[in-house]
Protein backbone atom coordinates (compact mmCIF):
# COMPACT_ATOMS: atom_id res chain seq x y z
CA UNK A 1 0.00 0.00 0.00
CA UNK A 2 1.67 3.51 -0.97
CA UNK A 3 1.21 5.13 2.26
CA UNK A 4 1.58 8.92 0.22
CA UNK A 5 -1.62 8.02 -1.05
CA UNK A 6 -3.31 6.57 2.24
CA UNK A 7 -1.93 10.49 3.56
CA UNK A 8 -4.16 11.74 0.24
CA UNK A 9 -7.05 10.18 1.63
CA UNK A 10 -7.63 10.16 5.21
CA UNK A 11 -9.43 12.66 6.56
CA UNK A 12 -7.60 12.87 9.86
CA UNK A 13 -3.86 11.85 9.45
CA UNK A 14 -3.26 14.85 11.87
CA UNK A 15 -2.79 12.71 14.98
CA UNK A 16 -3.15 16.10 17.10
CA UNK A 17 -6.68 16.53 18.78
CA UNK A 18 -7.48 13.56 17.88
CA UNK A 19 -9.56 12.43 21.00
CA UNK A 20 -10.08 8.88 21.66
CA UNK A 21 -12.72 8.83 24.94
CA UNK A 22 -14.84 12.41 25.26
CA UNK A 23 -17.78 13.92 27.36
CA UNK A 24 -20.57 11.30 25.91
CA UNK A 25 -17.79 8.39 25.85
CA UNK A 26 -18.08 8.49 30.08
CA UNK A 27 -21.80 6.98 30.86
CA UNK A 28 -20.70 3.92 28.27
CA UNK A 29 -17.19 3.76 29.66
CA UNK A 30 -19.07 2.91 33.20
CA UNK A 31 -21.54 1.08 31.25
CA UNK A 32 -18.58 -1.16 30.03
CA UNK A 33 -16.76 -1.59 32.88
CA UNK A 34 -20.11 -2.59 34.78
CA UNK A 35 -20.83 -5.32 31.91
CA UNK A 36 -17.25 -6.45 32.35
CA UNK A 37 -16.69 -6.26 36.00
CA UNK A 38 -20.44 -8.14 36.72
CA UNK A 39 -19.81 -10.91 34.29
CA UNK A 40 -16.24 -11.56 36.27
CA UNK A 41 -17.76 -11.29 39.83
CA UNK A 42 -21.13 -13.82 38.69
CA UNK A 43 -18.43 -15.81 36.92
CA UNK A 44 -16.18 -16.10 39.86
CA UNK A 45 -18.75 -16.49 42.66
CA UNK A 46 -20.56 -19.39 40.53
CA UNK A 47 -17.59 -21.58 40.03
CA UNK B 1 -48.68 -16.07 28.85
CA UNK B 2 -45.33 -17.19 30.20
CA UNK B 3 -43.43 -15.11 32.05
CA UNK B 4 -40.43 -15.85 29.60
CA UNK B 5 -43.14 -14.81 26.87
CA UNK B 6 -43.96 -11.54 28.84
CA UNK B 7 -40.24 -10.63 29.03
CA UNK B 8 -39.26 -10.97 25.42
CA UNK B 9 -42.46 -9.22 24.52
CA UNK B 10 -41.64 -6.00 26.81
CA UNK B 11 -38.27 -6.13 25.52
CA UNK B 12 -38.91 -6.38 21.44
CA UNK B 13 -41.28 -3.44 22.18
CA UNK B 14 -38.24 -1.52 23.91
CA UNK B 15 -35.98 -2.85 21.52
CA UNK B 16 -38.06 -1.24 18.27
CA UNK B 17 -38.60 1.96 19.94
CA UNK B 18 -34.69 2.03 20.75
CA UNK B 19 -33.95 1.83 17.10
CA UNK B 20 -36.66 4.34 15.94
CA UNK B 21 -35.71 6.78 18.31
CA UNK B 22 -32.13 7.07 16.53
CA UNK B 23 -33.91 8.29 13.55
CA UNK B 24 -33.27 12.59 14.16
CA UNK B 25 -29.42 11.75 14.18
CA UNK B 26 -29.99 10.92 10.18
CA UNK B 27 -29.59 14.23 8.07
CA UNK B 28 -27.61 12.43 5.29
CA UNK B 29 -26.80 9.22 3.89
CA UNK B 30 -23.43 9.30 5.69
CA UNK B 31 -25.59 8.70 8.79
CA UNK B 32 -27.77 6.09 7.36
CA UNK B 33 -24.39 4.12 6.14
CA UNK B 34 -21.96 4.99 8.78
CA UNK B 35 -23.53 6.81 11.51
CA UNK B 36 -22.32 10.13 9.81
CA UNK B 37 -18.59 8.96 11.27
CA UNK B 38 -19.11 10.47 13.92
CA UNK B 39 -19.21 6.90 16.53
CA UNK B 40 -17.44 6.99 19.43
CA UNK B 41 -15.58 4.29 21.36
CA UNK B 42 -17.94 3.00 23.51
CA UNK B 43 -20.88 2.87 20.55
CA UNK B 44 -18.61 0.93 18.14
CA UNK B 45 -16.77 -1.45 20.54
CA UNK B 46 -20.66 -2.41 21.94
CA UNK B 47 -21.73 -2.59 17.85
CA UNK B 48 -19.12 -4.80 16.96
CA UNK B 49 -19.36 -7.08 20.25
CA UNK B 50 -23.06 -7.55 20.21
CA UNK B 51 -23.50 -8.34 16.79
CA UNK B 52 -20.27 -11.00 16.89
CA UNK B 53 -22.30 -12.88 19.59
CA UNK B 54 -24.81 -14.53 17.57
CA UNK B 55 -26.75 -17.73 17.44
CA UNK B 56 -23.39 -20.01 16.88
CA UNK B 57 -21.79 -18.05 19.68
CA UNK B 58 -24.72 -18.48 22.44
CA UNK B 59 -26.61 -21.28 20.81
CA UNK B 60 -23.97 -23.01 19.19
CA UNK B 61 -20.88 -23.30 22.20
CA UNK B 62 -24.00 -25.17 24.32
CA UNK B 63 -24.66 -27.63 22.02
CA UNK B 64 -20.81 -28.70 21.38
CA UNK B 65 -20.13 -28.40 25.22
CA UNK B 66 -23.44 -30.41 25.68
CA UNK B 67 -21.62 -32.96 23.05
CA UNK B 68 -18.03 -32.58 23.49
CA UNK B 69 -17.38 -30.50 26.76
CA UNK B 70 -15.79 -27.37 27.85
CA UNK B 71 -13.25 -27.28 24.93
CA UNK B 72 -15.61 -24.38 23.30
CA UNK B 73 -13.76 -22.14 25.36
CA UNK B 74 -11.62 -21.68 22.45
CA UNK B 75 -14.62 -20.62 19.89
CA UNK B 76 -14.42 -16.99 21.68
CA UNK B 77 -10.94 -16.96 22.37
CA UNK B 78 -10.07 -17.55 18.58
CA UNK B 79 -12.81 -15.20 17.83
CA UNK B 80 -11.21 -12.43 20.18
CA UNK B 81 -8.19 -12.90 18.67
CA UNK B 82 -9.27 -12.26 15.10
CA UNK B 83 -11.12 -8.90 16.47
CA UNK B 84 -7.68 -7.88 17.86
CA UNK B 85 -5.78 -9.16 15.27
CA UNK B 86 -8.16 -6.94 12.96
CA UNK B 87 -8.23 -3.76 15.20
CA UNK B 88 -4.43 -3.72 15.78
CA UNK B 89 -3.72 -4.81 11.56
CA UNK B 90 -6.36 -3.29 9.71
CA UNK B 91 -9.31 -1.17 11.27
CA UNK B 92 -7.32 2.06 10.89
CA UNK B 93 -6.51 1.48 7.51
CA UNK B 94 -10.28 0.90 6.29
CA UNK B 95 -10.78 4.45 8.32
CA UNK B 96 -8.21 6.39 7.11
CA UNK B 97 -9.29 5.44 3.81
CA UNK B 98 -13.01 7.07 4.48
CA UNK B 99 -14.71 3.64 2.82
CA UNK B 100 -18.02 2.70 3.89
CA UNK B 101 -17.86 -0.83 2.77
CA UNK B 102 -15.23 -3.50 2.49
CA UNK B 103 -15.38 -4.10 -1.46
CA UNK B 104 -15.11 -0.51 -1.83
CA UNK B 105 -11.35 -0.52 0.26
CA UNK B 106 -10.92 -3.10 -2.11
CA UNK B 107 -11.80 -0.33 -5.39
CA UNK B 108 -9.12 1.97 -3.91
CA UNK B 109 -6.59 -1.24 -2.95
CA UNK B 110 -7.06 -2.77 -7.07
CA UNK B 111 -9.58 -1.82 -9.82
CA UNK B 112 -12.85 -1.52 -10.65
CA UNK B 113 -13.38 -5.31 -11.66
CA UNK B 114 -12.25 -6.50 -8.53
CA UNK B 115 -14.32 -4.23 -6.44
CA UNK B 116 -17.55 -5.41 -8.74
CA UNK B 117 -16.73 -9.07 -7.90
CA UNK B 118 -16.66 -8.53 -4.21
CA UNK B 119 -19.65 -6.16 -4.17
CA UNK B 120 -21.74 -8.90 -6.01
CA UNK B 121 -20.01 -11.66 -3.84
CA UNK B 122 -20.83 -10.21 -0.25
CA UNK B 123 -24.42 -9.32 -1.45
CA UNK B 124 -25.33 -12.69 -1.88
CA UNK B 125 -23.30 -14.09 1.08
CA UNK B 126 -24.79 -11.97 3.66
CA UNK B 127 -28.31 -12.00 2.21
CA UNK B 128 -28.00 -15.66 2.24
CA UNK B 129 -26.93 -15.21 5.50
CA UNK B 130 -29.13 -13.31 6.90
CA UNK B 131 -32.50 -15.73 5.81
CA UNK B 132 -30.23 -18.55 7.86
CA UNK B 133 -29.87 -16.25 10.59
CA UNK B 134 -33.15 -15.18 10.70
CA UNK B 135 -34.52 -19.11 10.96
CA UNK B 136 -32.49 -19.63 14.31
CA UNK B 137 -33.74 -16.66 15.67
CA UNK B 138 -37.59 -17.62 15.03
CA UNK B 139 -36.49 -20.69 15.97
CA UNK B 140 -35.53 -19.33 19.89
CA UNK B 141 -39.02 -17.06 19.76
CA UNK B 142 -41.09 -20.26 18.75
CA UNK B 143 -39.51 -22.55 21.72
CA UNK B 144 -40.44 -19.63 24.34
CA UNK B 145 -43.43 -17.93 23.14
CA UNK B 146 -44.99 -21.42 21.18
CA UNK B 147 -45.78 -19.45 18.48
CA UNK B 148 -45.39 -21.35 14.66
CA UNK B 149 -42.32 -20.22 13.26
CA UNK B 150 -43.04 -18.88 10.64
CA UNK B 151 -45.08 -15.44 12.36
CA UNK B 152 -42.24 -15.64 14.61
CA UNK B 153 -40.02 -15.40 11.82
CA UNK B 154 -42.12 -12.77 10.16
CA UNK B 155 -42.75 -10.62 13.72
CA UNK B 156 -39.05 -10.22 14.00
CA UNK B 157 -38.06 -9.84 10.44
CA UNK B 158 -40.20 -6.93 10.22
CA UNK B 159 -39.43 -5.17 13.38
CA UNK B 160 -36.03 -5.53 12.88
CA UNK B 161 -36.64 -3.90 9.17
CA UNK B 162 -38.39 -0.79 10.76
CA UNK B 163 -35.91 -0.05 13.34
CA UNK B 164 -33.29 0.02 10.63
CA UNK B 165 -35.21 2.01 8.07
CA UNK B 166 -35.28 4.44 10.83
CA UNK B 167 -31.93 5.84 11.25
CA UNK B 168 -29.47 2.37 9.66
CA UNK B 169 -26.42 2.28 11.57
CA UNK B 170 -27.37 4.97 14.30
CA UNK B 171 -29.87 2.16 14.74
CA UNK B 172 -27.88 -0.21 14.79
CA UNK B 173 -25.29 1.69 17.37
CA UNK B 174 -28.55 2.43 19.97
CA UNK B 175 -29.98 -0.82 20.21
CA UNK B 176 -26.73 -2.45 20.51
CA UNK B 177 -26.38 -0.75 23.66
CA UNK B 178 -29.64 -2.42 25.18
CA UNK B 179 -28.34 -5.69 23.27
CA UNK B 180 -25.08 -5.83 24.99
CA UNK B 181 -26.38 -4.56 28.15
CA UNK B 182 -29.22 -7.82 28.01
CA UNK B 183 -26.23 -10.01 26.86
CA UNK B 184 -23.50 -8.93 29.45
CA UNK B 185 -25.92 -9.49 31.94
CA UNK B 186 -28.96 -11.81 31.29
CA UNK B 187 -26.45 -14.64 30.58
CA UNK B 188 -24.32 -14.38 33.52
CA UNK B 189 -27.16 -14.00 35.62
CA UNK B 190 -28.75 -17.17 33.82
CA UNK B 191 -25.02 -19.04 34.13
CA UNK B 192 -24.94 -17.96 38.03
CA UNK B 193 -28.41 -19.44 38.87
CA UNK B 194 -27.70 -22.22 37.04
CA UNK B 195 -24.27 -23.01 38.92
CA UNK B 196 -25.65 -22.19 42.29
CA UNK B 197 -29.07 -22.61 42.83
CA UNK B 198 -29.90 -25.38 39.87
CA UNK B 199 -27.25 -28.21 40.31
CA UNK B 200 -28.10 -28.21 44.12
CA UNK B 201 -30.86 -29.60 43.69
CA UNK B 202 -30.00 -32.67 40.75
CA UNK B 203 -30.31 -35.25 42.77
CA UNK B 204 -27.13 -36.60 41.22
CA UNK B 205 -24.98 -33.67 42.37
CA UNK B 206 -25.22 -34.77 46.39
CA UNK B 207 -26.22 -31.49 46.85
CA UNK B 208 -22.90 -29.74 45.56
CA UNK B 209 -22.94 -26.34 44.17
CA UNK B 210 -20.66 -25.20 41.09
CA UNK B 211 -18.20 -27.07 38.94
CA UNK B 212 -17.81 -29.93 42.23
CA UNK B 213 -21.64 -30.45 41.61
CA UNK B 214 -21.67 -30.49 38.06
CA UNK B 215 -18.85 -32.69 38.19
CA UNK B 216 -20.90 -34.87 40.67
CA UNK B 217 -23.70 -35.04 38.60
CA UNK B 218 -22.25 -35.51 35.48
CA UNK B 219 -20.27 -38.66 36.77
CA UNK B 220 -23.20 -40.04 38.44
CA UNK B 221 -25.01 -40.43 35.29
CA UNK B 222 -22.01 -42.35 33.37
CA UNK B 223 -20.07 -39.75 32.03
CA UNK B 224 -16.43 -38.34 32.26
CA UNK B 225 -16.09 -35.17 33.70
CA UNK B 226 -12.52 -34.59 33.64
CA UNK B 227 -12.78 -35.51 29.90
CA UNK B 228 -15.72 -32.87 29.68
CA UNK B 229 -14.32 -30.41 31.52
CA UNK B 230 -10.72 -29.84 29.49
CA UNK B 231 -9.84 -27.05 27.62
CA UNK B 232 -8.96 -29.44 24.90
CA UNK B 233 -11.72 -31.56 24.98
CA UNK B 234 -12.86 -31.06 21.40
CA UNK B 235 -9.35 -31.74 20.27
CA UNK B 236 -6.24 -29.91 18.77
CA UNK B 237 -7.52 -29.91 15.15
CA UNK B 238 -10.92 -28.02 16.20
CA UNK B 239 -9.32 -25.29 18.13
CA UNK B 240 -7.09 -24.46 15.37
CA UNK B 241 -9.99 -24.48 13.20
CA UNK B 242 -11.50 -22.21 15.22
CA UNK B 243 -8.44 -19.97 15.09
CA UNK B 244 -8.26 -19.85 11.28
CA UNK B 245 -12.51 -19.18 11.48
CA UNK B 246 -11.14 -16.11 13.28
CA UNK B 247 -8.52 -15.11 11.37
CA UNK B 248 -10.01 -15.43 8.25
CA UNK B 249 -13.52 -14.98 9.06
CA UNK B 250 -13.33 -11.15 10.73
CA UNK B 251 -10.74 -8.68 9.03
CA UNK B 252 -13.07 -8.34 5.44
CA UNK B 253 -16.71 -9.41 7.26
CA UNK B 254 -18.14 -6.22 6.41
CA UNK B 255 -21.49 -6.62 9.50
CA UNK B 256 -18.68 -7.06 11.89
CA UNK B 257 -16.54 -4.47 11.17
CA UNK B 258 -18.79 -1.63 9.51
CA UNK B 259 -18.93 -0.23 12.87
CA UNK B 260 -15.23 0.70 12.84
CA UNK B 261 -16.05 2.94 9.56
CA UNK B 262 -18.48 4.83 11.48
CA UNK B 263 -15.50 5.92 13.94
CA UNK B 264 -14.61 9.34 15.12
CA UNK B 265 -11.32 8.89 13.96
CA UNK B 266 -8.98 5.93 12.95
CA UNK B 267 -7.63 5.66 17.03
CA UNK B 268 -10.94 4.56 17.55
CA UNK B 269 -11.45 2.67 14.85
CA UNK B 270 -8.30 0.54 15.66
CA UNK B 271 -8.93 0.15 20.13
CA UNK B 272 -12.85 -0.35 19.96
CA UNK B 273 -12.50 -4.12 18.03
CA UNK B 274 -9.93 -4.57 20.74
CA UNK B 275 -12.40 -3.98 23.63
CA UNK B 276 -14.98 -5.71 21.93
CA UNK B 277 -12.81 -8.92 22.04
CA UNK B 278 -12.82 -8.51 25.59
CA UNK B 279 -16.62 -8.67 26.35
CA UNK B 280 -17.01 -11.41 24.61
CA UNK B 281 -14.12 -13.45 25.55
CA UNK B 282 -16.43 -15.19 28.56
CA UNK B 283 -19.26 -15.90 26.64
CA UNK B 284 -18.85 -19.70 26.06
CA UNK B 285 -17.73 -20.11 29.39
CA UNK B 286 -21.32 -19.65 30.57
CA UNK B 287 -23.54 -20.94 27.40
CA UNK B 288 -20.90 -24.10 27.90
CA UNK B 289 -21.55 -24.40 31.38
CA UNK B 290 -25.59 -24.52 30.87
CA UNK B 291 -25.04 -26.57 28.14
CA UNK B 292 -23.40 -29.60 30.29
CA UNK B 293 -25.71 -28.67 32.92
CA UNK B 294 -28.76 -30.06 30.13
CA UNK B 295 -27.10 -32.85 29.91
CA UNK B 296 -26.40 -33.81 33.87
CA UNK B 297 -30.12 -33.25 34.39
CA UNK B 298 -31.36 -34.88 31.33
CA UNK B 299 -33.04 -31.76 30.01
CA UNK B 300 -32.66 -33.00 26.49
CA UNK B 301 -31.56 -35.34 23.94
CA UNK B 302 -30.72 -32.31 21.30
CA UNK B 303 -28.24 -30.82 21.90
CA UNK B 304 -29.56 -28.04 19.74
CA UNK B 305 -31.78 -27.00 22.27
CA UNK B 306 -29.31 -27.27 25.25
CA UNK B 307 -29.54 -23.69 26.20
CA UNK B 308 -32.93 -23.52 25.64
CA UNK B 309 -34.15 -26.23 27.40
CA UNK B 310 -31.63 -25.11 30.53
CA UNK B 311 -33.25 -20.99 30.38
CA UNK B 312 -36.79 -22.83 29.93
CA UNK B 313 -36.39 -25.03 33.52
CA UNK B 314 -35.00 -22.55 35.70
CA UNK B 315 -36.81 -20.03 37.60
CA UNK B 316 -38.66 -17.92 35.06
CA UNK B 317 -37.70 -14.19 35.67
CA UNK B 318 -34.04 -15.53 35.73
CA UNK B 319 -34.70 -18.15 32.56
CA UNK B 320 -36.50 -15.16 30.69
CA UNK B 321 -33.99 -12.61 31.65
CA UNK B 322 -31.28 -15.40 30.06
CA UNK B 323 -33.50 -16.00 27.22
CA UNK B 324 -33.66 -12.28 26.52
CA UNK B 325 -30.03 -11.99 26.58
CA UNK B 326 -29.76 -14.86 23.58
CA UNK B 327 -32.73 -12.99 22.09
CA UNK B 328 -30.71 -9.69 22.11
CA UNK B 329 -27.36 -11.71 20.81
CA UNK B 330 -29.06 -13.33 17.81
CA UNK B 331 -31.24 -10.18 17.05
CA UNK B 332 -27.92 -7.90 17.03
CA UNK B 333 -26.18 -10.61 14.47
CA UNK B 334 -29.35 -10.56 12.20
CA UNK B 335 -29.76 -6.76 12.44
CA UNK B 336 -25.97 -6.43 11.56
CA UNK B 337 -26.20 -8.87 8.68
CA UNK B 338 -28.81 -7.15 7.20
CA UNK B 339 -27.83 -3.81 7.45
CA UNK B 340 -23.98 -4.58 6.12
CA UNK B 341 -26.28 -6.54 3.18
CA UNK B 342 -28.24 -3.63 2.23
CA UNK B 343 -24.98 -1.22 2.70
CA UNK B 344 -23.15 -2.95 0.01
CA UNK B 345 -25.69 -3.10 -2.07
CA UNK B 346 -27.02 0.82 -1.92
CA UNK B 347 -23.94 2.23 -1.95
CA UNK B 348 -21.73 -0.05 -4.17
CA UNK B 349 -24.30 -1.77 -6.90
CA UNK B 350 -27.28 0.43 -6.64
CA UNK B 351 -25.43 3.42 -6.70
CA UNK B 352 -21.78 3.41 -7.56
CA UNK B 353 -22.18 0.68 -10.16
CA UNK B 354 -25.39 1.05 -11.82
CA UNK B 355 -26.32 4.84 -10.80
CA UNK B 356 -23.31 6.68 -10.36
CA UNK B 357 -24.14 10.48 -10.79
CA UNK B 358 -27.00 10.84 -8.16
CA UNK B 359 -27.15 12.38 -5.25
CA UNK B 360 -26.77 12.09 -1.84
CA UNK B 361 -30.91 12.32 -0.97
CA UNK B 362 -30.92 9.39 -3.94
CA UNK B 363 -28.60 7.10 -1.65
CA UNK B 364 -30.58 7.84 1.19
CA UNK B 365 -33.32 7.02 -0.36
CA UNK B 366 -32.18 3.50 -1.97
CA UNK B 367 -30.77 2.43 0.56
CA UNK B 368 -33.97 2.55 3.01
CA UNK B 369 -35.36 1.35 -0.02
CA UNK B 370 -32.66 -1.54 -0.06
CA UNK B 371 -33.22 -2.04 3.64
CA UNK B 372 -36.60 -2.68 3.38
CA UNK B 373 -36.29 -5.06 0.10
CA UNK B 374 -33.72 -7.31 1.68
CA UNK B 375 -35.28 -7.17 5.13
CA UNK B 376 -38.72 -8.27 3.88
CA UNK B 377 -37.51 -10.95 1.18
CA UNK B 378 -35.31 -12.25 3.60
CA UNK B 379 -38.12 -12.99 6.04
CA UNK B 380 -40.02 -14.15 3.45
CA UNK B 381 -37.08 -16.59 2.48
CA UNK B 382 -36.89 -17.87 6.54
CA UNK B 383 -40.33 -18.85 6.72
CA UNK B 384 -40.61 -21.14 3.29
CA UNK B 385 -36.53 -22.01 3.61
CA UNK B 386 -36.51 -22.90 0.01
CA UNK B 387 -33.64 -26.31 0.64
CA UNK B 388 -31.27 -24.16 -2.59
CA UNK B 389 -30.39 -22.50 0.56
CA UNK B 390 -28.48 -24.85 2.24
CA UNK B 391 -26.79 -25.69 -1.06
CA UNK B 392 -26.45 -21.70 -1.96
CA UNK B 393 -25.11 -20.80 1.94
CA UNK B 394 -21.53 -21.38 0.56
CA UNK B 395 -21.12 -18.17 -0.45
CA UNK B 396 -20.44 -16.91 2.62
CA UNK B 397 -17.56 -19.17 2.87
CA UNK B 398 -15.46 -17.09 0.33
CA UNK B 399 -15.35 -14.29 2.64
CA UNK B 400 -11.66 -15.76 3.83
CA UNK B 401 -10.63 -14.70 0.04
CA UNK B 402 -11.64 -11.43 0.30
CA UNK B 403 -9.27 -11.50 3.38
CA UNK B 404 -6.30 -13.08 1.17
CA UNK B 405 -7.01 -9.76 -1.16
CA UNK B 406 -7.67 -6.91 1.63
CA UNK B 407 -4.44 -8.33 3.53
CA UNK B 408 -1.96 -8.97 0.57
CA UNK B 409 -3.47 -5.49 -0.97
CA UNK B 410 -2.45 -3.76 2.03
CA UNK B 411 0.76 -5.47 3.03
CA UNK B 412 2.35 -6.74 -0.73
CA UNK B 413 3.55 -4.62 -2.99
CA UNK B 414 3.51 -7.01 -6.14
CA UNK B 415 -0.48 -7.51 -5.27
CA UNK B 416 -1.80 -6.85 -8.66
CA UNK B 417 -5.94 -6.28 -9.64
CA UNK B 418 -5.86 -8.93 -11.52
CA UNK B 419 -4.73 -11.68 -9.01
CA UNK B 420 -7.06 -10.14 -6.65
CA UNK B 421 -9.99 -10.25 -9.14
CA UNK B 422 -9.03 -13.94 -10.19
CA UNK B 423 -8.45 -14.89 -6.23
CA UNK B 424 -12.21 -14.36 -5.58
CA UNK B 425 -13.38 -15.97 -9.05
CA UNK B 426 -11.38 -18.90 -8.68
CA UNK B 427 -12.38 -19.06 -4.64
CA UNK B 428 -16.36 -19.20 -6.06
CA UNK B 429 -15.30 -21.79 -8.72
CA UNK B 430 -13.95 -23.89 -6.18
CA UNK B 431 -16.46 -23.44 -3.78
CA UNK B 432 -19.05 -24.52 -6.29
CA UNK B 433 -17.34 -27.46 -6.96
CA UNK B 434 -16.16 -28.41 -3.40
CA UNK B 435 -20.14 -28.02 -2.21
CA UNK B 436 -21.92 -29.58 -5.07
CA UNK B 437 -19.29 -32.50 -4.80
CA UNK B 438 -17.71 -31.95 -8.59
CA UNK B 439 -16.12 -34.14 -10.00
CA UNK B 440 -15.55 -35.95 -6.59
CA UNK B 441 -16.37 -35.22 -2.54
CA UNK B 442 -13.37 -32.29 -2.07
CA UNK B 443 -14.12 -32.48 2.03
CA UNK B 444 -13.50 -36.32 2.28
CA UNK B 445 -10.13 -36.74 0.27
CA UNK B 446 -8.54 -33.18 1.49
CA UNK B 447 -10.30 -32.90 4.63
CA UNK B 448 -10.87 -29.47 4.63
CA UNK B 449 -13.28 -27.33 5.99
CA UNK B 450 -15.01 -25.33 2.18
CA UNK B 451 -13.81 -21.75 4.00
CA UNK B 452 -10.01 -22.91 4.39
CA UNK B 453 -10.41 -24.72 0.93
CA UNK B 454 -12.10 -21.39 -0.80
CA UNK B 455 -9.20 -19.52 1.01
CA UNK B 456 -5.99 -21.63 0.03
CA UNK B 457 -7.28 -21.57 -3.73
CA UNK B 458 -7.62 -17.84 -3.38
CA UNK B 459 -4.46 -17.20 -1.89
CA UNK B 460 -2.39 -19.52 -4.29
CA UNK B 461 -4.27 -18.18 -7.50
CA UNK B 462 -3.00 -14.62 -5.99
CA UNK B 463 0.53 -15.23 -5.37
CA UNK B 464 1.03 -16.97 -8.38
CA UNK B 465 -1.07 -13.95 -10.55
CA UNK B 466 0.40 -10.95 -9.13
CA UNK B 467 4.08 -13.02 -9.44
CA UNK B 468 3.95 -13.58 -12.98
CA UNK B 469 1.84 -10.03 -14.12
CA UNK B 470 3.33 -6.90 -14.15
CA UNK B 471 1.67 -3.52 -13.76
CA UNK B 472 1.43 -1.76 -17.20
CA UNK B 473 -0.46 0.93 -19.01
CA UNK B 474 -3.19 -1.32 -19.61
CA UNK B 475 -3.31 -2.44 -15.73
CA UNK B 476 -3.40 1.25 -14.70
CA UNK B 477 -6.60 2.37 -17.13
CA UNK B 478 -8.71 0.23 -15.11
CA UNK B 479 -7.69 1.87 -11.80
CA UNK B 480 -10.21 4.04 -10.12
CA UNK B 481 -10.48 7.48 -11.04
CA UNK B 482 -9.41 8.71 -7.70
CA UNK B 483 -5.99 7.36 -8.41
CA UNK B 484 -5.28 7.55 -12.23
CA UNK B 485 -2.88 9.67 -11.90
CA UNK B 486 -0.38 6.09 -11.09
CA UNK B 487 -0.75 5.50 -14.65
CA UNK B 488 2.19 2.91 -14.93
CA UNK B 489 3.15 3.03 -11.82
CA UNK B 490 4.12 -0.28 -9.47
CA UNK B 491 2.25 -0.56 -6.07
Amino acid sequence: MDDNLLDEFSSDNKQDGMIIFDQTDKPFLLFYLIIFILGIILTLIAI
Amino acid sequence: MSIQFTILIIYFIFIIFLGILAVRKVKASDDLLVAGRNLGLMYVSVSIAAEYMGGLGTIGTAEVAFSQGMGVIWYHIASSFGLILFGLAFAHYYRKYNVITVPEFLYYLYDIKTWKAASVLNVVGYWFFTIIQMTALGALVTSVTGLDLKISVLICGIAMTIYLLAAGMWSVAFTSVAFMLTIGTGIPIAFWWVMKKEIPLLAASAGLSGYAGLATALNSVGLNATALFSPFSLGGMAVFGYFIGGILGIPAAQATINYSFGAKNWKIARLAPVLAAILILPLSIWTGSMGLFARAAGLTNNPKLALGATLMSIHPVIGGIGIAGVFAALISTVAGILFGCASIMAKDIWQRWLHPDTDDQYVSRWTRIWILIIGISSSFGAMTLPKILNQAFFVYSIRGALMICVAFGIWWKRSHPDAAYWALVVALIGGVMYQFNFPFNFEAFFKLHISVWCTILSLITFVFISLRNKWTTQTSSELPPFIKYRKGGGK
